[in-house]
């Protein structure tokens, strides 16, 4: 049955992508990058779909949920000329064609061990499948607020109950799917990034990298897959990829897309909500140093549609998050969160050596560092920071708290990271690289 | 002087780009033989997952858990309101995901049980018992319970573990 969701989300995805190039979405980006988006923007679509549905009284059903997509679909069809992808046309060296067997047999093993059992994973079950299925069976989103007292963002649950909705009943293990296109987007997004600025050979070489990271497997297909860190973890990427785009361009059409992507993150998880209103902070702060005070303008799309989440929480009634139920700061933790939090950086089975090489890599830039880069870099710390304040407050037992939860706040960063690391270790591999396949050129002339 | 600094600072920085190069070298090694034993898992591991039924997987899943959920659900009207009298959280939250659209409440020993029944109206009082580690946080072996139930269900792999349903 996982055929279903799998077509049905990918034509949709599709849909967004031709949109994306019929209004020319992301000036300046490729092909590979718009279509490596569409799938967060497609996320961010049926949500809102859903969530004003609700709003307006309008009841879910297959057919009402899918008619605007037909309606687009086929608006789309007649209105649009042929479109054309452009991709680039790569000459496939052995090194090159090694990688890529590499990548797929990881894509295709995630992809099958994605589908292959019902959700198993505690905060899924608990949380964000129980929440869809409600959804589903309520066809309502006020409901839930009463019964489970969470005032979580219900972005994820929207997303599967949307596809419940298609598929006509309540089934855990086929929707499991669309946590593993996470993935594989995440891979592209990485991918056309990188494509633009290293070879080919390079570029593969960390989209296998990333790909392989035992906890990014986990979450896009085993066990752990159906909880929504991996999905944060792709929308902060898509965000810090055109953060980093906007302030090397200072494009105003990019402004818009980063504002939206930051505000379908706050939709993701409570998490995304802290990213995305830093992601405000460090904004305003390069708008105002750039005397662009025309382009404030933009932090309308991301107050609007947030504030209204909260407001509708307020009318939902739920209690305030758990978090900020607790008796204040305990400085005395910090010490013991340090070391724990430090420890999951050389923890080798989850992450290979990515921590290591992503700080090792920001040491030997140094003064180097790109603007754009010191941007994002300072976004990572502070969200890690805000990790830390989290588990400073939280009411609940830190330490066990820490243990349960480290290595799934640090997936929302790897991606990012590691696009980071490419981007600065690039310049250090491309001379090497460049005198390697000089040699293969003139071996094979 | 200035001359040394600048030049112990560039032999740093080439040490820490040397270590840099190993770390790569060894992070491909990892993920190639990771890549290599993932792909090995289909055979030793997955195989088996293949064949089994939907229901085999959630019972191979969640164990007893799953055989509570089965019974409760064919035995209470799908919009009955439930008192669960649970050994643990995880029997609590996993009840909550597949019994809905019951409406459950959660008690942790048989004095809250007995407050919760005084207050509201429930059609039935669920009562989970189970020696297995990591589902009995409340010691549920130790609750007594004088009421005869009106279903019993003790086939589970747990051999302490019974599951009693008291239709209200």
């Amino acid at each position: 049955m996982f055929i279903i969701p799998l077509s049905v989300s990918l034509s949709l995805t599709c849909l967004i992508f031709v949109f994306m190039k019929r209004i020319s979405v992301l000036p300046g980006q490729t092909d590979l990058f718009k279509f490596g988006t569409s799938y967060l923007l497609l996320f961010g679509v049926i949500s809102f779909q859903l969530f004003l549905y609700s709003l307006i009284g309008l009841s879910w059903g297959t057919v009402s949920l899918l008619t605007p997509w037909l309606i687009f679909g086929f608006s789309l069809l007649v209105t649009s000329k042929r479109v054309q992808v452009q991709l680039y046309k790569e000459r496939v060296s052995r090194i090159s064609f090694v990688l890529l067997v590499l990548i797929l047999v990881t894509v295709l093993f995630v992809g099958f061990e994605s589908v292959l059992r019902p959700v198993s994973s505690w905060d899924s079950w608990s949380n964000w499948m129980l929440k869809a299925k409600m959804f589903f069976i309520d066809g309502a989103i006020l409901p839930m607020f009463s019964y489970t007292r969470s005032d979580y963002p219900i972005g994820i649950s929207l997303f599967v109950a949307f596809f419940y909705f298609v598929l006509g009943r309540v089934d855990d293990t086929s929707v499991l799917i669309l946590f593993f296109f996470f993935y594989v987007f995440s891979g592209l997004v990485i991918y056309s990034f990188l494509r633009k600025l290293l070879p080919f050979e390079l570029t593969l070489c960390f989209t296998f990298l990333f790909l392989s990271l035992q906890n990014v497997i986990r979450h896009g297909g085993r066990y752990e897959t159906g909880m929504a860190d991996l999905a944060l973890g792709y929308g902060i990427l898509c965000v810090v990829s055109l953060f980093y785009h906007y302030i090397n361009t200072k494009d105003r059409a990019l402004l818009i897309y980063l504002e939206i992507f930051t505000v379908i993150c706050g939709f993701i998880k409570y998490e995304g909500i802290v990213f995305s209103l830093l992601v405000q902070i460090l904004l305003f702060y390069f708008l105002f140093r750039e005397r662009k005070f025309k382009e404030l303008f933009v932090f309308v799309v991301w107050v609007i549609p947030t504030a209204g989440w909260y407001m509708y929480k307020m009318y939902g009634g739920v209690q305030q998050h758990y978090i900020f139920s607790g008796t204040g700061i305990q400085f005395s933790r910090i010490p013991v969160i340090i070391s724990r939090m430090s420890r999951e950086f050389v923890n080798f089975k989850n992450w290979n050596v990515l921590w290591p090489s992503f700080f090792l890599v920001v040491f030997l830039s140094g003064r180097k560092i790109p603007r754009a880069v010191s941007y994002i870099l300072l976004l990572l710390f502070l969200q890690i920071l805000s990790y830390c304040i989290v588990f400073v407050v939280t009411p609940v037992d830190f330490e066990a708290q820490i243990f349960v939860t480290i290595d799934r706040l640090y997936l929302h960063l790897a991606p990012s990271a590691l696009l980071i690391m490419a981007v600065l270790v690039g310049p250090m591999f491309l001379k090497s690289y460049h005198a390697y396949f000089r040699d293969e050129i003139s071996k094979n002339h | 002087m200035n001359n040394k600094y600048t030049k112990s600072k560039s032999r740093l920085k080439q040490l820490f780009t040397g270590l840099f190069l190993v770390l790569i070298v060894v992070w491909l090694f990892l993920a190639f033989t990771r890549t290599l034993y993932n792909f090995s898992k289909l055979y030793t591991e997955e195989a088996s997952w293949v064949v089994l039924s939907d229901t085999d997987k959630r019972v191979r899943i969640f164990g007893d858990l799953y055989r509570v959920v089965s019974y409760v659900s064919a035995h209470t009207h799908p919009h009955a309101n439930l008192l669960f009298l649970s050994p643990g959280g995880k029997t609590y939250y996993l009840s909550r995901y597949y019994l809905y659209p019951r409406n459950i409440t959660y008690v942790r020993n048989p004095t809250e049980m007995r407050v919760a029944l005084a207050k509201g109206t429930y059609n039935y009082l669920v009562v989970f018992q189970t020696s297995e580690r990591g589902l009995n946080e409340y010691d549920s072996l130790s609750w007594k319970i004088d009421w005869v139930p009106d279903v019993t269900f003790n086939n589970f792999d747990n051999k302490d573990a019974v599951l009693k349903i008291y239709n209200r």
